[in-house]
């Protein structure tokens, strides 16, 4: 536990230095681009001091890292807004979309799943969800997104429907639930091919009994730890769908400040965005851990 | 039952395909008319109506999608090269080299592709690089995992023992007798690779983080038509529909070449 600790602590201080040593492997003066292509008001020297490019890369770094653990990420080039408040504020917004979407799409993939999992369940609900799953994901989001916008905007006007939330989280979780469904019903499938549930059938359950109890609990466990590992990608499908909503997360600031070179927010989107991966997979693992007692055993 | 979708499927990649090449030799680039901007959809001058520059879709559409395909296609290439020899010659090094490529893996496992692109667009600007370092960082990792778990099994088999015992590098060993062995792997996981690869440029273009305009990619038209939903649906329909099929018809390919999948 405390290596897991450790080495997650070690990876989030790479991403840090990582983030802070890419402006520097710039060819060329990160400095002259930033005020040739934007129209920043600030004096260079002041700017040259925020990105603490006035110091030797150590000095600077370990300075930046003292201020983070105050909370401080210095001031956006553009707005002048304090780094740290804007990016927590907006990491929330992403995380609410993302968890949203994720119980929407589990909501409608695990019980789907068990039921196209039942070896002797309906043939034909097994390839109509199958076949559904496949369309879902290879509905890209940015596709998928515009859409359902359209049609509840303009064909069924339901409503303000521009930045709704909920229309935001359906379009999230629709590819999801998909790729879910697909994860699920492989590992449910694999254990109800065990004899352990086929002996929990002859001793008399019921198959619904059986599937939740022989068949998905035992698959719960590695599924948390993918679910764990695909947070990354998730967090990335609402920077999507943030663009095409026009909510404002942390997708919409790090394409913005990207496009506009805002050098500090981009390091702080960055270090916000790779942390989040990186508890996202140790939250998996630890779920899969507290689940799974054959897990513990291991290690 | 199953053999009808893989042909259905193998009959679009094909025909599609062949007709974009065929127009792209035959037509040229579809040309700029800006009276035609935003032409519905008629018979025959606009199959699919035109773009906001009055652009013909259906060229311009079958353009993009070459270009798109084929940069998907030499991503994944490189990302099968790297991950190929990483993992051939990775359970050949000495158990420490070992553990520290491990967790390298684990380290860029964490991260899905658009996080590298937006790090790296933040530095290098938008454009073709940042998408292809993008897609490689963010497929090479997964897939070196999958072939690493295939070749450490391969190196505890009796033919590698043999050409251990009769004195062969590790290069040797990694190149020579793990490789062709996992080559058959890797190909398996080709078609999904490529689901990917499109998935991503598509996203990361629409993002307006890849491809320019002016050259159109999947994602950039999506851009476009998303900017004129309201007054040109139809822009939508011309770019999403075979993008979505040729998508589909790619995951039908790679669920039948992968049995466990059925």
């Amino acid at each position: 536990m405390i290596q897991k600790l450790a080495s997650l602590l070690t990876s989030i201080l790479i991403v840090f230095i990582a983030s802070r040593a890419l402006i520097r492997a710039l060819p060329g003066d990160p400095l002259d681009s930033l005020l040739a292509e934007t129209a920043v008001s600030i004096p260079r020297e002041a700017i040259a001091q925020d990105l603490g490019l006035d110091l030797p890369f150590w000095k600077s770094c370990s300075r930046d890292l003292k201020r983070l653990l105050h909370g401080d990420l210095g001031y956006s080039l553009m707005t002048r807004e304090p780094v740290f408040p804007t990016m927590t504020r907006r990491l929330a917004s992403s995380l609410q979309l993302t968890f949203g979407a994720l119980f929407l799409a589990l909501a409608i993939a695990i019980p789907s799943a068990l039921v196209a999992a039942n070896p002797r369940g309906s043939r034909f609900f097994k390839i109509l969800a199958q076949g559904l799953s496949g369309l879902s994901i290879s509905i890209p989001l940015a596709w998928l997104g515009p859409i359902l916008l359209y049609v509840f905007t303009i064909v069924f006007p339901w409503g303000e429907m521009r930045g709704s939330f909920s229309l935001a989280c359906i379009a999230l979780a629709l590819p999801l639930a998909g790729n879910w469904f697909r994860v699920i019903e492989l590992r449910i499938s694999q254990e109800a091919r065990q004899d352990y549930y086929r002996s929990a059938l002859a001793r008399g359950l019921s198959v619904r009994r059986a599937l939740l109890k022989h068949a998905l609990a035992p698959a719960a466990g590695s599924l948390l730890a993918t679910l764990g590992s695909q947070f990354g990608s998730l967090l990335a499908g609402s920077f999507i769908i943030e663009w095409v909503f026009d909510l404002p997360g942390m997708g919409l600031t790090w394409v913005q400040a990207t496009l506009q070179r805002d050098y500090p927010m981009m390091e702080a989107a960055t270090l916000f965005g790779a942390i989040t991966c990186l508890l996202g997979v140790s939250l998996g693992d630890v779920l899969q851990r507290q689940w799974d007692p054959r897990q513990r055993e291991i290690s | 039952m199953k053999n009808v979708y893989r042909k259905l499927a193998q009959l679009w990649l094909t025909s599609w395909f062949s007709v974009a090449l065929a127009l792209q030799s035959w037509k040229g680039a579809p040309a700029f008319s800006i009276e035609n901007a935003l032409h519905k959809p008629s018979w025959p001058d606009f199959p699919m109506g035109a773009d906001t520059y009055g652009r013909d879709l259906f060229k311009l559409v079958s353009q993009a999608s070459l270009i798109s395909v084929a940069f998907a296609c030499s991503c994944v290439v490189i990302s099968l090269a790297l991950a190929l020899a990483t993992a051939s010659l990775a359970p050949h090094l000495s158990s420490r080299s070992q553990r520290v490529l491990q967790s390298v893996l684990h380290f860029f496992l964490a991260f899905p592709s658009i996080l590298f692109a937006f790090t790296v667009a933040g530095f290098l600007g938008p454009g073709k690089l940042t998408i292809a370092v993008a897609l490689t960082l963010g497929a090479a990792p997964g897939l070196t995992r999958l072939l690493w778990n295939r070749s450490r099994e391969l190196a505890q088999l009796e033919f590698i023992w043999a050409a251990r015992a009769l004195g062969t590098p590790a290069l040797g060993l990694a190149f020579r007798h793990t490789l062709p062995h996992l080559a058959s792997l890797a190909r398996v996981k080709i078609p999904s690779l490529v689901v990917h690869a499109l998935l991503a440029e598509a996203s990361l273009s629409f993002l307006g983080l890849g491809f320019p305009i002016g050259q159109e990619s999947w994602g950039s038209l999506l851009s476009q038509a998303k900017d004129y939903l309201i007054e040109a649906p139809h822009i939508s329909l011309a770019v999403g529909i075979p993008l979505i099929l040729t998508l589909l018809s790619l995951d039908v390919v790679s669920k039948a070449t992968r049995p466990e999948l059925r």
